[in-house]
């Protein structure tokens, strides 16, 4: 290595001494590093000031607590609250085969895994025989797809599911009533012949 | 001058020895690696084979190429560089060798026990509590090494990349001591002392740490021997060095709370995490600025040097992910990247970009010198480091996007303030692209190194046999260390220059430096943990936590054994997004018997903390049979041998005695009937999978135990 007694730009002076080989010049500190390095000092402890010892600022739970709010008060003002599907709209909806269509793709993603692709039932009971534990009417199935089953562990699929897709859902789901599978569940709850 | 000479002979022998460990093992680690980043694009590569899955293979490859990888070409630095600096041979060759074969058999033995699910379950201390024993002996065996080496010195004062092997060296002593301590329930089992929120403490102050001074700091070390050889320029400033040093040595170890924010550890703490972890961003980019500048003049030199070329990108690699670190940890940004990829992305830039190619110029600058040969081609070197930087840009970049992706669709919300995608399955299909994006990077990361390996034997093949080096060197002149401090007050000087006097004083005193480093870096940590250990865990009035079951425990053992914690979060964070997704906040009583804690750091699949009840248990029995009967697009690996696999009954007395003794309130009587009380449990859930399903005899089979925990997740919320 050759000595350089001086770095050729900034001109600052190399270390006396070299170690293996290796020298050092001992340049000043580059001041943005500098300023910058201060600069989130100042940072840290007005942080902790702000948050901590002042508490001005908001800790986790009260920010959480005022987006909660403030999301309630978003949903109030959002959309008034729906009147729940009538009897009539859900037969309508019944006869029309597209709706049927597009209920049995939700049904195939959604609702498969626990009552299977035919809707014989595997964890979920047997939808194709004519027995209800929840009620067979197109209202009361609406009302079970929407709510839920927690304790049976069914979730309610009012926030995973449109409107829309849950009445699609449910007229594909009465639409099975009755249909012939190969490997039924066996049958649990009442019979119903409601519509 | 009353000086005579010594006849020195450097040991190179080990030093190759590492580097050929450095070599094989980096390939093991990252062919792991790509194996299980290929999983996750095609489930079906878990092959239903337990020592091959993913949640097994996961910390196999995080140990391999930290502790491995990294660890080998750690100790092929030291073992040159600290000879050349202090101009002596080791101090002992018998401790050397003693490191060489203790560190290569700790690795064996962790490539056997992790895949076959012994594991502590704390990312990056995977590893049961005899191997952990011997890293202890082996590291002390090393520091020793070192620390009497210095002794023996015949430089007078020690180089600044001395300064960081010797931090790096007593930090990973201390962190890898307090995070280990536990009380072993058998031999390949055991339960850390620290329970809940005290444990993520002690685990993420490590784990951070471990990142510091295991694959930050040693390389410092490694840049500021091999970088300014390479260049054969002088480095830039002495007073950055010191500054740089002593700033980093302190900050670092305060910035562990910065993985677990928005959880049930105090506030206070989270905030001292987070602005140390700012603070941390200049003293970081001190070394990048010393490695970058010291090639000024240098440049048009790197144009033509493969090894200035793998410096450079790795310097600048460094300067990007120390950058992108305190990023991370300001809250708001750490509030949608936790949890997802870019944390991947980020740990990745510094992995194959700071480390590996740090490792990379070293060994293509020690070929030469340590077989006396020439390289065989720099064509080829020049190929390897076109491919693995295209492999890294692949690996980032995908992994940025997948996380920014995912991230903010587990935020997203329609006009009503309800979430946009409430399947999470929604939000895992979005990124798999940038699964299969990664492995290419991967594959063209490893096809580099191949490349490597190929350059290494043809430059080796051609190598005559290498004799030792002899050197003869002067003893070290007898300087007494008064002297020196003697100079600081006979004349009168500016306190800059008395403070840099004082500081090339301490160089010369190592015992000084080192009680010195050693004081610097336990500050943070006692400052962190011990409130965290005198504070006992608040229970709200009212609410009684229970410790689990014996069934529970042992379907938490399952749980710990198949690192389902690699994938799976447990902590509801409090975000309104969050809390609609999952369900309630998950707080610190809740995890107060939970040793070791799981809260986790990645969600490649949902949050489990509210799942205890969400599901039927015949859901759980199919979705552990075959995720992808439950849940159609699911990536998670099948756990067919769990519905096969007897259940252990024998060993739950001793389990439960282990967690007696770290402070579990079970009772005697308790775990006398364990086994009776374990098995009328586990008929239980058998008669309800039958009840549901029709599932024939599986009241002695592991799944049931694992229901029976998973089932139990969260219930502490509702009462």
């Amino acid at each position: 290595m050759t000595p350089l007694d001086r770095d050729p730009e900034t001109y600052a002076e190399v270390r006396d001494h070299s170690f293996d080989g290796i020298q050092e010049y001992d340049n000043q500190l580059p001041r943005w590093w500098v300023y910058k390095f201060v600069i989130t000092i100042i940072f840290a402890a007005g942080y902790l000031y702000w948050f901590h010892f002042a508490q001005i600022g908001k800790n986790l739970q009260d920010s959480y607590d005022f987006e909660k709010t403030e999301l309630a008060e978003k949903l109030r003002l959002s959309k008034p609250p729906e009147a729940p599907v009538s009897k009539e709209e859900l037969k309508a909806l019944a006869q029309d085969p597209q709706s049927i269509e597009k209920g049995k793709a939700v049904f195939a993603t959604r609702c498969a895994s626990c009552h299977g692709m035919e809707g014989e039932g595997v964890v979920g009971p047997n939808l194709t025989d004519k027995y209800w534990i929840h009620g067979g009417a197109l209202t009361a199935i609406v009302k079970t797809i929407e709510e839920g089953v927690p304790a049976k562990g069914m979730v309610p699929w009012k926030s995973l599911l449109s409107r829309d897709e849950i009445h699609q859902v449910a007229v594909f789901v009465k639409s099975l009533e009755g249909k012939k599978v190969s490997n039924p569940k066996k049958p649990e709850g009442e019979l119903s012949s409601e519509e | 001058m009353n000086r005579s000479n010594d006849t020195v002979f450097y040991d190179d022998k080990i030093v190759r020895a590492f580097l050929w460990a450095t070599m094989i093992w980096g390939l093991i680690g990252m062919v792991v690696g790509l194996l299980i980043a290929a999983q996750l694009y095609y489930p079906a590569l878990n092959f239903g084979i337990p020592i091959l899955s993913f949640g097994r293979l996961r910390a196999l490859h995080t140990n391999a190429v930290i502790f491995a990888f990294a660890g080998n070409a750690i100790f092929t630095a030291v073992y040159y560089s600290t000879q050349r600096l202090l101009r002596t041979r080791m101090f002992s060759d018998f401790m050397g060798w003693f490191h060489f074969w203790g560190w290569q058999l700790i690795i064996l033995a962790a490539a056997l026990t992790l895949p076959l699910g012994f594991s502590q379950s704390k990312e990056y201390a995977e590893l049961e509590w005899p191997i952990d024993i011997a890293i202890a002996i082996v590291w002390v065996v090393f520091a020793v090494n070192f620390i009497m080496t210095m002794k023996i010195r015949r430089e007078r004062h020690l180089y600044v990349a001395l300064w960081f092997y010797l931090a790096s060296i007593i930090a990973i002593a201390m962190l890898h001591i307090v995070n280990n301590i536990s009380i072993p329930a058998s031999w390949l089992v055991s339960y850390p002392v620290y329970a809940g929120a005290q444990d993520a403490l002690v685990q993420w102050w490590y784990g951070h740490n471990a990142v510091g001074f295991f694959l930050t700091t040693p390389f410092l070390g490694l840049m500021y021997y091999f970088l300014p050889k390479a260049a054969n320029r002088p480095v830039f400033s002495y007073r950055l060095s010191i500054i740089h040093f002593w700033s980093l040595v302190f900050i670092y170890i305060w910035a562990g709370p910065h993985h677990l924010y928005y959880s049930a550890l105090p506030e206070w703490l989270q905030s001292v995490g987070m602005v140390f972890s700012i603070m941390l961003w200049a003293p970081s980019w001190g070394g990048m600025l010393n490695g970058l500048y010291t090639l000024r003049g240098a440049w048009h030199k790197v144009r033509e040097e493969p090894i200035l070329k793998f410096f450079v990108l790795g310097v600048t690699a460094y300067g990007m992910s120390t950058f992108e670190g305190p990023l991370l940890s300001i809250k708001a940004v750490n509030k949608l990247s936790h949890f997802t990829d870019w944390t991947v992305a980020h740990v990745h830039v510094g992995a194959l970009g700071w480390v590996g190619f740090m490792t990379f110029g070293m060994i293509y600058y020690l070929i030469p010198k340590l077989w006396k040969t020439t390289l065989y081609s720099k064509t080829l070197a020049n190929a390897h480091f076109g491919m693995a930087t295209i492999g890294i840009i692949l690996y980032a970049v995908s992994m940025w996007a997948s996380g920014i992706t995912q991230g903010l669709m587990w935020f997203a919300t329609k006009a009503d303030g309800t979430l946009l995608y409430p399947d999470f399955m929604e939000t895992v299909i979005a990124i798999k692209p940038a699964f299969a994006i990664r492995a290419i990077g991967g594959v063209l990361y490893i096809a580099g190194l191949l490349v490597m390996f190929y350059n290494m034997f043809k430059s080796i093949h051609r190598a005559a046999i290498v004799e030792p080096e002899q050197l003869t060197i002067a003893r070290l002149n007898e300087i007494p260390v008064e002297s020196e401090v003697q100079s600081l007050v006979s004349e009168p000087i500016s306190f800059k220059i008395f403070l840099k006097r004082l500081h090339t004083a301490i160089e010369g005193w190592p015992l000084v430096f080192t009680a010195l480093s050693a004081a610097a870096l336990m500050v943070g940590g006692m400052v962190q943990i011990i409130p965290m250990i005198l504070t006992e865990v608040k229970v709200p009035r009212g609410v009684s936590v229970q410790p689990y079951t014996p069934l529970e425990l042992a379907g938490r053992g399952i749980y710990l054994r198949e690192g389902c914690y690699n994938c799976h979060s447990q902590q509801v964070r409090p975000i309104v997004e969050e809390t609609a997704r999952y369900g309630p906040i998950s707080r610190a009583h809740e995890y107060m018997y939970d040793h070791p804690f799981q809260w986790g750091s990645k969600r490649t699949g949902p949050d489990l903390h509210r799942v205890g009840g969400k599901y039927p248990d015949l859901w759980h029995f199919r979705h552990m049979q075959d995720p992808r009967t439950t849940s159609p697009e699911s990536i998670m690996p099948t756990y067919g041998w769990l519905l096969t696999s007897s259940l252990d009954f024998n060993s739950i007395s001793a389990q439960m005695k282990a967690m007696q003794r770290v402070g579990v309130p079970y009772k005697t009587s308790d775990i006398h009937d364990s086994k009776e009380k374990m098995k009328a449990q586990a008929v239980e859930v058998a008669e309800r999978l039958k009840e549901q399903g029709g599932i024939e005899n599986v009241a002695d089979k592991e799944i049931v135990a694992l229901i029976a925990y998973l089932q139990r997740l969260g219930r502490e919320a509702s009462k």
